[in-house]
């Protein structure tokens, strides 16, 4: 059939071309495929445009429809503040409800006894029913009343408007001017007033007596006269800067909601979205303004709370950026970019573009970062303005909120620890994050040290911005997620992972990439190569380095930096200030060998190092306060049971200089003791580890460096001695302060080595011992529980022999230097 | 113009009637246009035997006991400014590119007829019987003949009576030829029961459809006054799905090729990359080694008949990993041994 066909098709080309006296073209070249597109078929051409009319409109409908439906939600939400208005004032509507019904029940008793009552004389002469004209008249009053209300309230409200809004720009008045609870209660003193008028007018001129609209009338006079109360808290209220503030964060935050919801429709809405950036923009405008017009008016206790808000605000954006179509622009505001040719995704579009000779191809390309920009420039802005501040908060307040954008912040729970709120390297904005570290980082020389107060917030947010960096990539969550990608070896098609808020950013894009790779095995293969074991190790790789390159990048920014600070500090004299950033350093180490991130604290331990000569200059005072030893000893223990020579080298330094600060004039006999038998302790793990490595590095970097303090010859009898100084009290102190780094050292051994029967020189059996070259390491497998003492006592003697051994080397120069003499 | 020298047999003349009936048409416009799959069978047929300095001497070597048979025949066949063959692989210069030319066709239209011609020739002051050009055959026009068994008795080529060829002047009227198995270098596409461009045909579709709205996409933005349903479905479509549907089309296409994914913006795991290239790599064995086979089978074993050697002389390959080689770092990876680095510095940079 299909031969019959192509033959019957040969033929009337065949024939066609002999017609038209043509070369037959049984073939198809590119050329004519194109020529076949651009021959323009006047018929097919008018039934494609109203098609297509048809296709935009049924679009534009669409989209209508979306606007309607977003009225009507924004209409509906503002019939609420009735609600609210009424919920405001439920105890008097409680007592209202309650007159009711009493009142009622009363009527009814009257109406009950109405007939009695008409035949008392005495009551018929003195009381009567209201009559139509009556509620004519009540009618009347009700109209009067509340139009004097409604007059005079507006007239109060004019004057009290324009005294408060005569300090802010026109923008900012705009903007109150706009608010909702008062254009809402206008609107119902009006409604009030009219139903009114309408159901007076209706009295007059119908027969029929409107009883219940009467008392509509009369209930809504009444809430209208509710009203006045919450109308008057809520409009000192919305005058206050700090609410106006709030109030621009609250509408900023309903904007994103409409570009970063994606299972609601208002998101598929270019028309809403377009309009929700335009508000967005509006809204940062009006707070620029309302920022500028307090600090022109030297409002400086309303003005400093605007970094907060907008650290809060870009805090927000964090967290649901990743929602917004990026591809999509209409969040983002367009500049048009020239496209070149050496974009091989775009070239295909160039190039067709260009073939129409209407020029080169431009592009919308989106302004990304407009958002995070402009409220990062108010903070620059905000910061210029700190020279002038008399409150001494601007500067604080900025740093807070760097610290909010950058790592978040805690919120405190009931009954529970407080919750970390994520900040933008939580969500892994890393832009968001560059630009905003950035700043901080020439935070500093605004900063005035000498303010106890400045120079303890900026210290604070100092800190935990540099913890933020360290804090650990919840990676298992997404080796879980990338795992549901598997229906056997089939894909999942579902991807509701997008959809998930505490995917951060860098961690959900990844997935998304592995998805569709996996998308690509699925449509070409029929199901998935790649093992599930080799994609997770694949994501948690990608994830891994990107989260080493990050804490690399910033930690080193942050060492340089702090290198600065330091200097500045003790250049003021800032003793203790200086202190607590060579502090900080050494805490940004042991986080990151807790977080077990060996391979970067090593990397940054000559940078620790550099400070070791710093701690010389401190005041002991300082030192203990900072308790600086607690912390070089901590780094110590850590870098040596972990094998990090470096850090071991540069935690040695600081631990030995911290102990002789703390020697210096150390007239307390117990402190004294304590310190003097500190190399023992210390020393003492060296050894351990060295002999049990059988390397020699760590107890040899630590005397050497431990040797130069102690004048030529002495160190082995002070050792000695320090060693015999077990007093009962020490005990204490010593077990609680290193037992534990001891009992880290014998349990590895106890895992590792095997047990062997050993036998000692001159003994008669065998004991049983580890098997190891070390006879001293030997021995700890028989001396459990004495495990510690026998170090410490194989460790004296070492130092004992070294310095024999010394000697001995020293006298064999000697005798060689005569000899060559 | 005669287009027949002498004693020569058939014609690469197309037979319009033919190729149009058998879809050969189809499938050839297909590799003209830069659009469709002319990057995938260029690729295809290239990748066979790269171009390389001293090229055939690293891809191939001749097998025979006796060295002045191998030295005579590799310096016909192998040396690539050879004295004594003239236009032996016509347009290619060496045996890879003429072997290439043969994937060519083969990944168009699934069979290539190849015409020996045999001569007598002397190298190295020696006499001997052999190819003197291959000649290509329009497919559309090729049969084979075979006996009652099953084996290859001929081949014949025919045209229609509708062919151009029967009315140009300058052609001799001859509308049908018979060639002897040893006549004839015939090959069929050795990898699939369909050739690559048959098979993906069906793809042409997805792929043309986002090259149309790149154009619709271009004019909607150039001429936004206008309301054809084209350009309004274009403003109304995401460019990222529509290259997204693209390139996965691409990538069956490439899988029908037996070819890597290779395509800019189509990522792939680590791990599939590394399969598809072991894939790749063992399938362009198997094609190098059926060529070698054929081209033993049908050049080799009628040269030894005709000039008396025994055991014939055999051409083979040198200079490729095995698959069982491939197969080996395959493994390594998997478990870990190896990463892809090392991979790619055993396997992909190997040849």
């Amino acid at each position: 059939m299909k031969t019959l066909l192509k033959t019957i098709q040969y033929f009337y080309i065949l024939l066609r071309s002999k017609l038209a006296k043509e070369h037959p073209r049984f073939k198809t070249y590119p050329a004519d495929e194109i020529e076949k597109r651009e021959r323009k078929n006047r018929f097919k051409s008018a039934i494609s445009t109203v098609l297509g009319t048809l296709y935009y409109k049924y679009n534009s409908l669409k989209e209508r429809d979306r606007i309607w439906t977003f009225k009507a939600e924004k209409e509906i939400q503002r019939h609420g503040i009735l609600l609210e208005l009424l919920k405001h004032a439920k105890t008097l509507i409680f007592y209202l409800g309650i007159s009711l019904i009493i009142s009622l029940l009363v009527d009814w008793l009257f109406s009950l006894s109405l007939p009695l009552l008409r035949a008392n004389g005495f009551l018929v002469h003195y009381f009567s029913l209201p009559s139509l004209d009556f509620m004519g008249l009540g009618l009347e009053i009700f109209v009067g009343a509340i139009s004097a209300v409604l007059g005079l309230i507006f007239a109060l409200y004019t004057i009290g408007f324009q005294l408060a809004t005569d300090r802010y720009s026109e923008k900012v008045t705009d903007f109150i001017n706009q608010e909702s609870v008062s254009n809402y209660f206008f609107g119902l003193l009006i409604f009030t007033d009219l139903f009114s008028l309408i159901t007076l007018l209706r009295l007059h001129f119908f027969s029929l007596a409107p009883v219940i609209s009467f008392l509509i009338a009369g209930i809504l006079v009444m809430v209208s006269l509710l009203g006045i109360l919450i109308f008057k808290s809520h409009y000192t209220n919305t005058l206050k800067p700090i609410n106006l503030f709030q109030s621009l964060w609250r509408l900023c935050l309903e904007q994103l909601d409409i570009a970063t919801n994606i299972s609601n429709y208002k998101y598929k809405s270019w028309s809403l979205v377009i309009h929700a950036r335009d508000n967005s923009n509006r809204y940062l405008n009006i707070f620029g303004n309302l920022y500028r017009d307090l600090i022109r008016a030297g409002n400086w206790n309303d003005a400093i709370f605007a970094p907060l808000i907008l650290g809060e605000l870009l805090r927000d954006y964090s967290d649901v950026k990743k929602f917004v179509n990026q591809e999509r622009g209409w969040w983002f505001f367009q500049n048009y970019e020239k496209v070149k040719a050496d974009d091989m995704v775009m070239f295909t579009l160039k190039a067709n573009y260009e073939l129409q000779g209407r020029g080169p191809l431009h592009i919308p390309k989106s302004a990304k970062d407009w958002y995070e920009n402009k409220i990062y420039e108010y903070l620059d802005e905000m910061l210029d303005d700190s020279d002038s501040d008399n409150t001494n908060k601007l500067i604080p307040n900025i740093s807070s909120a760097y610290a909010r954008i950058l790592v978040g912040d805690y919120k405190k729970q009931i009954d529970a620890p407080p919750k970390l709120i994520p900040g933008a390297i939580h969500n892994q904005e890393f832009d968001m994050f560059d630009k905003g570290f950035e700043r901080f980082l020439n935070l500093w020389k605004k900063v005035d040290f000498s303010k106890e107060t400045i120079a303890a917030e900026f210290t604070n947010n100092y800190f935990a911005i540099a913890i933020g960096i360290l804090e650990e990539w919840s990676i298992e969550r997404v080796s879980e997620i990338a795992h549901t990608f598997y229906e056997g070896n089939q894909l999942n098609r579902s991807q509701d992972f997008s959809l998930l808020k505490e995917l951060p950013a860098f961690s959900r894009a990844t997935l998304i990439d592995y998805w569709q790779r996996l998308e690509v095995e699925q449509e070409v293969e029929g199901l998935i190569m790649t093992p599930s074991d080799k994609l997770i190790n694949e994501t948690e790789n990608v994830l891994k380095e990107k989260r080493q390159e990050i804490i690399t990048k910033y930690l080193t920014k942050l060492f340089d930096n702090c290198d600065e600070i330091i200097l500045h500090l003790f250049k003021g004299g800032q003793l203790e200030l200086a202190g607590q950033f060579i502090k900080m350093q050494c805490e940004w180490i042991s986080r990151l060998l807790y977080i077990k991130e060996n391979a970067l604290a090593e990397k940054f331990a000559p940078r620790l190092l550099k400070k070791a000569a710093y701690i010389l200059y401190l005041p002991k005072a300082t030192i203990l306060d900072l308790e600086l030893l607690e912390q070089a000893e901590k780094g110590y223990f850590v870098s040596l049971i972990e094998r990090k020579k470096g850090l071991f080298e540069s935690y040695s330094k600081i631990s030995i200089i911290v102990m002789l600060m703390l020697r210096d004039k150390e007239d307390n006999q117990d402190n004294l003791v304590n310190l003097l038998r500190l190399p023992v302790l210390w020393g003492t793990l060296a050894f351990l580890v060295s002999e049990l490595d059988q390397n020699p590095y760590y107890i040899s970097t630590f005397i050497k460096q431990l040797e130069k303090t102690y004048r030529e010859g002495w160190m082995a009898q002070i050792i000695e001695t320090a060693a015999d100084l077990n007093l009962t009290k020490n005990i204490y102190r010593e077990t609680t302060r290193y037992h534990s780094w001891y009992r880290t050292v014998l349990n590895e051994m106890a895992h590792t080595l095997r047990k062997t029967p050993i036998r000692e020189v001159g003994e008669l059996g065998f004991q049983e011992g580890y098997d190891h070259p070390s006879k001293f390491i030997q021995k700890l497998g028989t001396w459990e529980l004495m495990a510690e003492e026998i170090c410490m006592e194989e460790f004296v003697e070492w130092v004992k022999k070294r310095e024999e051994i010394k000697k001995l080397v020293s006298i064999l120069v000697q005798v060689g230097g005569q000899k060559d003499e | 113009m005669n287009n027949r020298r002498d004693n020569r047999k058939g014609y690469w003349f197309e037979d319009e009637f033919k190729s149009f009936i058998r879809g050969y048409y189809d499938y050839e416009s297909t590799y003209r246009d830069a659009m469709k799959f002319s990057i995938e069978v260029d690729k295809v047929s290239h990748n066979l035997f790269p171009l390389r300095r001293d090229s055939d001497k690293t891809f191939f070597e001749i097998d025979h006991p006796n060295s002045v048979i191998v030295d005579d025949l590799t310096e016909y066949f192998l040396e690539e400014y050879s004295r004594s063959r003239d236009r032996l692989y016509r347009d290619h210069f060496h045996l890879g590119g003429f072997l290439n030319s043969i994937m060519h066709f083969l990944v168009i239209y699934r069979e290539s007829f190849t015409a020996i011609d045999w001569d007598k020739k002397s190298i190295n002051n020696k006499e001997y019987v052999l190819p003197s050009e291959f000649r290509y055959l329009s497919a559309s026009t090729m049969s084979v003949i075979r006996s009652n068994n099953g084996s290859i008795k001929g081949y014949k080529q025919k045209y229609s009576p509708f062919a151009e060829v029967h009315r140009d002047p300058t052609i001799e009227k001859v509308s049908e030829f018979e060639f002897a198995a040893d006549e004839i270098l015939h090959a069929l596409y050795p990898l699939d029961e369909e050739q690559p461009v048959k098979k993906s045909m069906h793809l042409l579709k997805p792929i043309q459809k986002f090259w149309n709205y790149t154009i619709e996409e271009a004019e909607s933005r150039a001429n936004t006054s206008s309301h054809r349903l084209e350009l309004e479905k274009a403003r109304f479509t995401s460019l990222s799905d529509q290259r997204r549907k693209y390139g996965l089309a691409r990538a069956k296409v490439r899988k029908n090729f037996h070819w890597l994914l290779d395509l800019y913006d189509l990522s792939i795991t680590e791990y599939y990359d590394i399969y598809l290239v072991t894939r790749y790599r063992k399938e362009l064995n198997k094609t190098r080694e059926y060529l070698i086979n054929e081209f033993n089978n049908q050049v080799f074993k009628p040269l030894a008949k005709k000039n008396k050697i025994t055991p014939y002389p055999k051409l083979k390959l040198r200079g490729f990993l095995t698959d069982t080689q491939i197969e080996e770092y395959f493994e390594k990876y998997r478990n870990g041994e190896i990463d892809i680095k090392e991979f790619i510095d055993k396997v992909v940079n190997k040849d």
